[in-house]
Formats: C-alpha cells, sequence, structure tokens
C-alpha cells in the first residue's frame, strides 16, 4: 500500500511542477499598443516557413499593426475551426477561405465587404485592378461588391521527362491528338522500361480543365445553371477514358503516387499542380523535369482552371482591425510580394506587373517551360464561386470514379452527378 | 512433450511478432533511405546507403523539443485525471448497489456511441464559454474522463469476492479505505492496462488540438509529424524518421512499466 | 437522515466523471441533437425543419451503402480481433521468459499513431512493389490491386458475378479490416492479459491434480473466469467499429471511401456531410441514427450476454 501512496505523491510533485512551468511559459505578452491581426491559414512546411518570413517582413515594415499568422495544419481542419468559431462569435479577423466558404458566410453576413476598402484612397486604382489576372480577381467578386483577395493560386499542368524526349527528338505536344501520338510512340518504344505513359489520378481539376478547354462550362455563371453533363463535358471524359482503355497509355491511379512513378522514372510524364514542382525536385529525380501546359484539342482552346483560395475579413473584429487587415491582404497582392511568393512557394503570381520582377524572370527561367505557363495566365478560368460547389466537386469525382473502372457511362454518370449538385444548390 | 509444447508456442509467438514487426522494419529503414530510393521499384530490403542526414533534417525542421514537452504535459495530466475519476466511478457501479446504478452505467456508455467528429463544434462552443480555446486546460480537462476505463475497472472490480467487504467491515474499515487499501492493489494489473491506453491517446491525439489551439507552442508531437504529410506530396523518408522518434519513447515506457507491473503485481500476489 | 446520506454516497464517488462526462460529452450531445433538427451551414443555422435532416439521410443510397459496410466491417473486425487476442494473451501468459519482449512488439501498432501506420499499410498493399505482392511474386502469383479491388469478396473467390446486395464486402474494405485487426490485436491482448493475471493460480493447480487438459482447463477455468473481460472487449469493439474512421479517412481514394464508395463507413459518411458539404445538421442526424443502432445493439447485448458473464 505504501508504494500505491508514494507514487500518487510522486504523480501530485510532477503535476504541479509542470504546471509551474505552463504558467512561466504562458506570462508573455508582446506586441502592446498595436492593432493585432489573427490571420489563420493551412500553409504547412516549406510554404508555412515562406509566409512566416513574409508576414515578418510586413510587421516590421508596418509598426503599428501585428499580424499574428497561425498554421492550422490543413483544409480540414480550417472548415472545421472556422464553422466552429464563427458559431461561437469568435472568428480570427482574416482567414483564408475557399469561394464556395466565402459564398456560405457572405449569405450569413459573418465577412465583410471589401467595396468600401478598394475604391477609397487606401485602395487599388483602376489600373491596379486591371493588372490583376481577370479569372482570379473575378472569384472575388459577387455581382459588383468584392469579398475576399486573391491568397495562393495554382493551376494543372503537365510535368514530362526532359531527357526522354529530347532522346527521341519530340517536343511536347501543343495538341492533344499529337499528345496521343507521341504517348504510344512511348508506350511501345521500350516496353519493359514504361509499360504506361503516366498514372492518372481520379482528378476533377483535370477533368475541369478539359472541359474548358472543349468550350464547355462547369457552371454557367450567368443563368447558375449546371452545365458540365453537356456535350463537352461527355467528350471531355470520354478523352480520358481512352487514355486508359484500349491500346492504355495511362493506368489508374490514386491520390499523388503517380507523381512519386514518374520521379522515380518509371513514368514518362505525370499530371500536377504546377506547386508540385517543388516537392517533386525534393525527391531527387535522376532526371531532368519539363512544365508545359496541358495539351488541348484541336477544335479546342488553350485554357485552364485556377484553384485555390482567397482571404476574407471577419466582421467580428473592430473598424481598426478591418482597416488594418485590408491593409495586409493588399500588401500580400503587391507586385513585388507576390513575385517573392511566387518564387519561393510556387503558386502564381496574382498581378501580372510581377511577371516583370527580375528575380521571378531568373527563378522561372531555370525551370524548362515554366516561362511558358506564366506568359499564359490570361488563359485562366476560376472554379465556380457558389456554396454548393465543395460537394459538387465530390460529385462530379464520384462520377468520374465510376466511368473510369468502368461501372457508369460518361453520359449516365455525369448527368447523376448534375442531378445531384442542382438539387444541393438548391439548398442555398 | 512440455518442451516441444513450449517450442510451439514460441514458434507461433514469433511469427505473429514478425508479423507485427514488418511494418516497423520497413519504417526504420525508410527513415534511413535517400529521397530517391525510398521510391524505387522494387523496393530495397536494406538501405543502400544510411542516411542519417534524415534525422537530422526531420528534427530541424519542426521544434520538436516544445511538443514532446507539450505531449508529455498532456499526458501526465490527463492520465492523473483519468486515474482518479476512473477508478472512483468504476467502484460503486461495480459493487455498490444503489437505485440508478443500472441507469447511470447506461448513461456512460451511451457517451461513447456519439463519434468524435459530432463533438468537435459543440466542443468548441463549450471551451469558448469556459474561455478555454487556446490553453491547455482545452488539451487535458476534457479527457480526463474516459468510459473505457471505468468500464474495464468496474468489470475486475466485480471479481472481487463480496466477502471480502463484508470481513473488512467487520474489522471497521471504511469504504474509501476499502477501495485504496484492498481494491486498487488487487486490481493493479487493469489499472495499469488503463494508464497505458491513457498515455497513447494522449500521444497520438491530433485533430482534437489542431481545432483548439491557435498557438503554435501548445501544438503536441502529432503536428509535427503532420508537416511531413503535406497535401501535396508525402515525404517518406523524413515522416519515416519523424515517426521514429516519436514512437521511440513510448516504446522506452512501455518496456520500463511491463518490468514494473509485473514486479509489483508478483508482490501484491492476487491471493485472496 | 442519515440514511439518506447514506443514499448519496456512491454518488460522491460518481461525480468527478459524471461532472466531466456532463460538461464535455453529454451537454455537446444535447446540443448536436437540437442542431439536426436544423438546416445548419458553414455560417450556423438558418431554418428549423424538423426531421428533413433525418429524411433526407434515410432515403440517402450513399448512406445505406455506408451502413452496410460498417456492418460488414464490425462483423468481420471484432470477432478476429476477439478470437486472435486472446489466443495471443493465452499463449504471452504460458510462457516465462521473453515475456515483455513479445507483449511489447505486439504493442507496436497501438502506440504507433494512425497517421504513420496508413503510410506504412499504403505500402504494404501496393500493387507493385508492396509487401503483400512481392511476397506472392516470389511464388508466381500476380497479386491484384488490393485497395482499389471494388469486387466483392464473393465474386473475387467464386468467379461468379453476383448482385451487389449478395457480393459481400470488397476486397478493399477486408484489406481496411485486416488493418484494424493487426492495430487492435496489441490493446485486445494486453487487456485479456489483465484479465487472465486476475484469476487465480490456485485454480488451474487444483485442475492440474485432478488430471484435467489444456482445453479442459481453459474450458472450466478460463473462460468463465475471464467471461467479464470478453463482455468487455466484446461490448467495447463493437461500439469502436461501429464508428471507424481514420483508416477510411486515410487510406481509401480519393475519393475517400472508395473505390467506387466500397469502404466508405457511417462515420466517414457524417464527416463528409459535415466538414465537405457543410449540412452540419444532417451530419448531426447521421450521428443519431448510429446512436440509436448502438444503444440498442448494447442493450441488447448486456441483456443476453452479461447474464452469462461471471462475476466471482
Amino acid at each position: 500500500m505504501k508504494i500505491c501512496l508514494e507514487r500518487f505523491f510522486n504523480f501530485g510533485a510532477a503535476v504541479s511542477a509542470s504546471l509551474w512551468l505552463v504558467f512561466i511559459f504562458s506570462c508573455t505578452s508582446p506586441h502592446e499598443g498595436k492593432v493585432k491581426i489573427t490571420f489563420w491559414h493551412a500553409m504547412g512546411g516549406s510554404l508555412g516557413t515562406t509566409l512566416d518570413s513574409l508576414v515578418e517582413e510586413f510587421n516590421r515594415t508596418h509598426p503599428d499593426i501585428y499580424i499574428q499568422a497561425t498554421s492550422v495544419g490543413n483544409y480540414g481542419a480550417m472548415s472545421q475551426k472556422l464553422m466552429a468559431s464563427v458559431m461561437a462569435q469568435k472568428p480570427p479577423v482574416i482567414s483564408q477561405v475557399f469561394e464556395s466558404w466565402t459564398d456560405q458566410f457572405r449569405r450569413a453576413g459573418v465577412i465583410v465587404p471589401l467595396n468600401k476598402y478598394v475604391h477609397s484612397s487606401q485602395g487599388f486604382s483602376p489600373e491596379e485592378i486591371e493588372d490583376f489576372f481577370p479569372a482570379i480577381w473575378d472569384d472575388n467578386m459577387w455581382d459588383d461588391t468584392l469579398w475576399s483577395l486573391p491568397f495562393n493560386k495554382s493551376l494543372p499542368v503537365m510535368f514530362y521527362n526532359l531527357d526522354a524526349f529530347d532522346s527521341l527528338g519530340y517536343e511536347f505536344p501543343v495538341y492533344w491528338e499529337d499528345f496521343l501520338v507521341i504517348c504510344s510512340t512511348y508506350a511501345y518504344a521500350d516496353p519493359e522500361k514504361f509499360r504506361y505513359v503516366m498514372g492518372l489520378p481520379i482528378n476533377t481539376w483535370m477533368f475541369e480543365t478539359m472541359l474548358i478547354q472543349l468550350n464547355g462550362q462547369i457552371i454557367d455563371p450567368r443563368s447558375n445553371q449546371v452545365e458540365f453533363d453537356r456535350e463537352p463535358g461527355i467528350n471531355a471524359l470520354n478523352m480520358l477514358i481512352d487514355l486508359i482503355e484500349g491500346n492504355p497509355v495511362a493506368y489508374l491511379s490514386t491520390g499523388y503516387e503517380h507523381q512519386d512513378e514518374f520521379i522515380a522514372g518509371r513514368a514518362i510524364m505525370a499530371w500536377g499542380s504546377v506547386v508540385s514542382y517543388s516537392f517533386m525536385r525534393k525527391k531527387e529525380p535522376t532526371f531532368n523535369i519539363a512544365v508545359a501546359p496541358l495539351p488541348y484539342p484541336r477544335e479546342g482552346r488553350p485554357a485552364f482552371v485556377i484553384s485555390g483560395t482567397n482571404v476574407a475579413i471577419f466582421s467580428h473584429s473592430t473598424p481598426e482591425q478591418q482597416a488594418a487587415a485590408w491593409e495586409f491582404i493588399k500588401w500580400f497582392n503587391s507586385p513585388q510580394v507576390q513575385a517573392q511568393w511566387s518564387v519561393n512557394t510556387g503558386y502564381i503570381p496574382t498581378r501580372r506587373s510581377s511577371l516583370q520582377d527580375s528575380a521571378l524572370r531568373a527563378h522561372l527561367e531555370l525551370i524548362p517551360g515554366m516561362l511558358n505557363i506564366y506568359l499564359n495566365l490570361d488563359q485562366a478560368v476560376s472554379e465556380p464561386k457558389i456554396g454548393a460547389w465543395f460537394a459538387g466537386r465530390i460529385f462530379l469525382s464520384e462520377a468520374l470514379e465510376y466511368t473510369l473502372r468502368g461501372v457508369l457511362t460518361p453520359q449516365e454518370s455525369l448527368f447523376r452527378a448534375a442531378q445531384k449538385l442542382r438539387h444541393e444548390m438548391r439548398q442555398y | 512433450m512440455a518442451k516441444i509444447r513450449t517450442f510451439f508456442v514460441y514458434l507461433i509467438l514469433s511469427f505473429g511478432a514478425i508479423a507485427m514487426m514488418l511494418p516497423f522494419y520497413w519504417m526504420l529503414i525508410t527513415a534511413f533511405k535517400a529521397p530517391a530510393e525510398a521510391i524505387s521499384m522494387p523496393p530495397t530490403w536494406w538501405p543502400r546507403e544510411f542516411h542519417w542526414r534524415n534525422f537530422v533534417e526531420a528534427w530541424n525542421q519542426v521544434p520538436w523539443l516544445r511538443y514532446f514537452f507539450n505531449t508529455a504535459l498532456i499526458a501526465v495530466l490527463t492520465l492523473t485525471g483519468n486515474l482518479i475519476t476512473s477508478i472512483l466511478a468504476a467502484y460503486p457501479l461495480a459493487i455498490i448497489k444503489f437505485k440508478g446504478r443500472d441507469k447511470i452505467f447506461l448513461l456512460f456508455l451511451a457517451t461513447m456511441m456519439i463519434p468524435m467528429p459530432v463533438y468537435i463544434i459543440p466542443g468548441y462552443l463549450i471551451l469558448t464559454y469556459l474561455g478555454w480555446i487556446d490553453t491547455y486546460a482545452a488539451l487535458i480537462v476534457p479527457w480526463m474522463v474516459n468510459v473505457f476505463s471505468i468500464f474495464l475497472l468496474r468489470q475486475h472490480i466485480k471479481t472481487i469476492p463480496s466477502e471480502l467487504w463484508d470481513a473488512a467491515r467487520i474489522d471497521g474499515c471504511s469504504r474509501f479505505r476499502f477501495l485504496w487499501q484492498i481494491v486498487v492493489p488487487l486490481i493493479k494489473p487493469a489499472i495499469a492496462t488503463i494508464a497505458i491506453f491513457s498515455i497513447v491517446s494522449s500521444w497520438n491525439s491530433f485533430l482534437w488540438p489542431l481545432v483548439v489551439t491557435n498557438s503554435k507552442y501548445l501544438r503536441p508531437i502529432q503536428v509535427g509529424l503532420a508537416y511531413f504529410t503535406q497535401e501535396q506530396s508525402t515525404d517518406y523518408t523524413l515522416l519515416a524518421a519523424a515517426a521514429t522518434f516519436t514512437i521511440v519513447p513510448l516504446i522506452v515506457l512501455f518496456l520500463f512499466a511491463q518490468k514494473h507491473i509485473i514486479s509489483s503485481f508478483s508482490r501484491s500476489g492476487m491471493k485472496y | 437522515m442519515i440514511a439518506r446520506l447514506k443514499k448519496l454516497y456512491p454518488w460522491l464517488y460518481i461525480l468527478p466523471a459524471l461532472m466531466l462526462l456532463l460538461v464535455f460529452k453529454i451537454i455537446p450531445i444535447i446540443l448536436s441533437f437540437g442542431v439536426s433538427f436544423f438546416r445548419w451551414d458553414m455560417a450556423g443555422p438558418s431554418k428549423f425543419i424538423f426531421f428533413s435532416n433525418y429524411q433526407s439521410v434515410l432515403t440517402d443510397q450513399i448512406f445505406w451503402q455506408s451502413a452496410m459496410n460498417t456492418l460488414y466491417y464490425a462483423i468481420g473486425a471484432v470477432p478476429l480481433s476477439m478470437a486472435f487476442s486472446l489466443f495471443f494473451a493465452i499463449l504471452l501468459n504460458s510462457i516465462s521468459r521473453a515475456k515483455t519482449l513479445f507483449r511489447t512488439i505486439y504493442y507496436l501498432p497501438v502506440v504507433t499513431s494512425i497517421v504513420a501506420v496508413s503510410v506504412v499499410w499504403k505500402w504494404v498493399y501496393h500493387p507493385t512493389g508492396g509487401l503483400i505482392n512481392g511476397i506472392l511474386s516470389l511464388i508466381g502469383i500476380q497479386g491484384p490491386n488490393w485497395l482499389q479491388e471494388w469486387r466483392g469478396i464473393g465474386e473475387v473467390l467464386t468467379g461468379w458475378e453476383l448482385p451487389y446486395a449478395v457480393q459481400g464486402p470488397s476486397v478493399a474494405l477486408i484489406c481496411l479490416i485486416i488493418l484494424s485487426v493487426w492495430k487492435s490485436l496489441g490493446y485486445n491482448t494486453l487487456i485479456f492479459l489483465a484479465g487472465l493475471q486476475g484469476i487465480p493460480q490456485e485454480y488451474y493447480e487444483a485442475a492440474q491434480i485432478d488430471g484435467a487438459g489444456v482445453w479442459q482447463r481453459f474450458r472450466h477455468i478460463t473462460w468463465p473466469m475471464l467471461s467479464p473481460t470478453t463482455f468487455y472487449v466484446f461490448l467495447m469493439s463493437t461500439i469502436i467499429s461501429f464508428q471507424v474512421f481514420a483508416p477510411v479517412w486515410l487510406m481509401t481514394g480519393p475519393p475517400a471511401g472508395g473505390p467506387l464508395g466500397t469502404t466508405n463507413v457511417i462515420v466517414y459518411y457524417l464527416y463528409e456531410k459535415a466538414f465537405k458539404f457543410f449540412h452540419y445538421g444532417a451530419a448531426s442526424a447521421t450521428a443519431f441514427i448510429l446512436f440509436v443502432i448502438l444503444l440498442v445493439l448494447t442493450v441488447i447485448q448486456r441483456k443476453y450476454t452479461e447474464r452469462r458473464v461471471f462475476y466471482g
């Protein structure tokens, strides 16, 4: 029995000692007399490090404002924290938000419209607004109201093994038809090494881009009608089926596995986000990686769907905080900061004039094909910005899965997904 | 005959142990591989070259010391609370007959039937109301009670013969003294088991700390691990290295605790 | 007066646990029960809609698919995990040397975080470079793409094309069941060991003198004396299995719950409803449907199983 009591006393000692430590640690409150802005983001790893250093720079150059950037880990935890904290009436001052979230928040009146800032002397001149890439700017506009400013934007591209292309003397094709020809050349040239040319993940982003390239629409922004189950959508899905059926050049893959296959030299190309480049380089591939836009069909047009988040200001904050928050997100969208952000993270800059930045130019020239991508950012299209789109993306991804696994035809699966989305949209 | 049987027992246990360990073997060798080797096909069963650098890199990218401190603090405080609430609650639920006992026990069980994701938002609201968001209390107090522990202890206390209490009562022993002096030593193996479970679950908590804290100074080690699995890609070698050094302290603790449990167990003798 | 105080006495012991449960579990449960009657999106409640959430969940085909998968999962994982862990616990209890080492090894999967476990097991099931197919290829078998195989086990084993309802769980779901048995084995083994250690050694000694064999000793001493523990493990494993979530979330898809929704489970369905569709009301309604299922199961288990439990 003695032993038992002793153990409990030891526990008690440990507990109180630890509690004291905690107390000592939590007794610091710096940054008094400044406007404090809490900022929730989901940037981890090297992306987070870059963001932290930018925030630090802002805090240094703006002595009356203190931005407290908090990494919430990932977008899943982010949505939960935002839902909970909005309900508790204590959201952060600013946060990363997807368009779909912005739509729900603006309807409920929990975020601040930004028109009074953007058109003031503290805002943007008409020329500056023109300087933003249209898709990136419009992503934040609902009718004539600006509800957020862009934060991190990326686009889908093709990565390819430059050495393999060089050895056969190929250029990466612009058109889909040529792309198919080249793919089958590789598939049969060296079947020992490359049984498949690439892994095809079930991913809505690639499908959306192909749909736009075929002059289709995901959702018509004017009439608010779901459009992806029409002919361009069916054709785009058939193009994907072509890759894995018949004489397959691609195999069905999941997640980011196809990128690992590519880096390990077992596939010649990999589809991915432009941001993936730096992650791929870290795994030390033994060949040169080059990047190219997704090839488009001859009867279509070059285009890509841009994806990513924006930053919104919550209405639970004081007017001073809101003004200071605007100051920060406006600063973040200045051409120099955007160029710096782009160099270090791989996210695309939001403004055309960032492309004049010499550091960004020098960085882009190091990656074969990257400058070409950046020079064509005007072709970008944004994702639907309706509250139901988060659900819509899941429906679409189900449709892709059912078709690519050969259970449903493209017509059936896309129609089913579109019907579900229509039902969902009625709730908003 | 007995020797052959022992041999087979060890043989089966060893096969089981290999099955249990293979994934860890894989994790350990991945931690030593170069990034390119980690994704090579067919995979290599022994690193071509030992990359100690992975450990250094994984260690330097995240403030591990702080995270380890937080996790240890959370684990110890949660454990203390857990033991106290469980032992106290399990005792009457197991052997005192009183009105409403079965109902209260069913209520306890019922709280386990709502899945975790549902608690997140109301839990957050309550913590906001208490002013505990972004404090250690938010990471500790809600977990200081565990129905699994209460239930397990109840099952063990129930097996104690009632004659023991009758005898103690005649000697003038109070209920409380009986609990600490007779019951607790008798159910030591079960107490040790719930202690280990409590520590392990604190050690592995991830989503809750992310949701209820904002300050990076309050984050536990699992958040550090998640640093290596970004949405874009997983850094297998660094993740394996980090996972290795987050697991090792638990294994050491477990080995140490077992020795202690077994010796204290044989001392108490289990004779009644 | 004193008699009345005496009645309160047991409640004093229960009070700390009850208070904590009240604040951090019971009140949240009541709150989310309320939520289940509202349309409730990312920004909060918008409309009281009576039972519409329940109706929409119960008429959702995907909910029924996930409920079926959850049932398969529980029916597979609970008995397998219990049988293996009891077996290993008895073996571990019977040896004298290297006991600590073995116990630690068996406990390894429990102490490892699910994030690390899922990365490792994804590799185990990997179609070309994975552990299982690597071993199969040694004996000349080309293994399937385990986690992407959506055909039911019935169809795979017999080769017949069966209707969906009788195909049984998909191969991918069975892979998750195996993973969960592996992960929970050490946990249950430890509980069984604690139970075995509570059985007085004298019983076995007496039985030995009477000349009872291994099976007889198990049947007449271990099994009845262990029944409180077995009952505990059975009830707890059932409750935990019905709430399986993390492996589905971390290892399947994208889209998670795939291939073709054959690994979707109730709690993942609920999670998706809450934090991807932002229908928090519908998610709460799903939680209460699950709650009712589990409550009924628990009451039945207590009524019919605990009666047979032998408490000292």
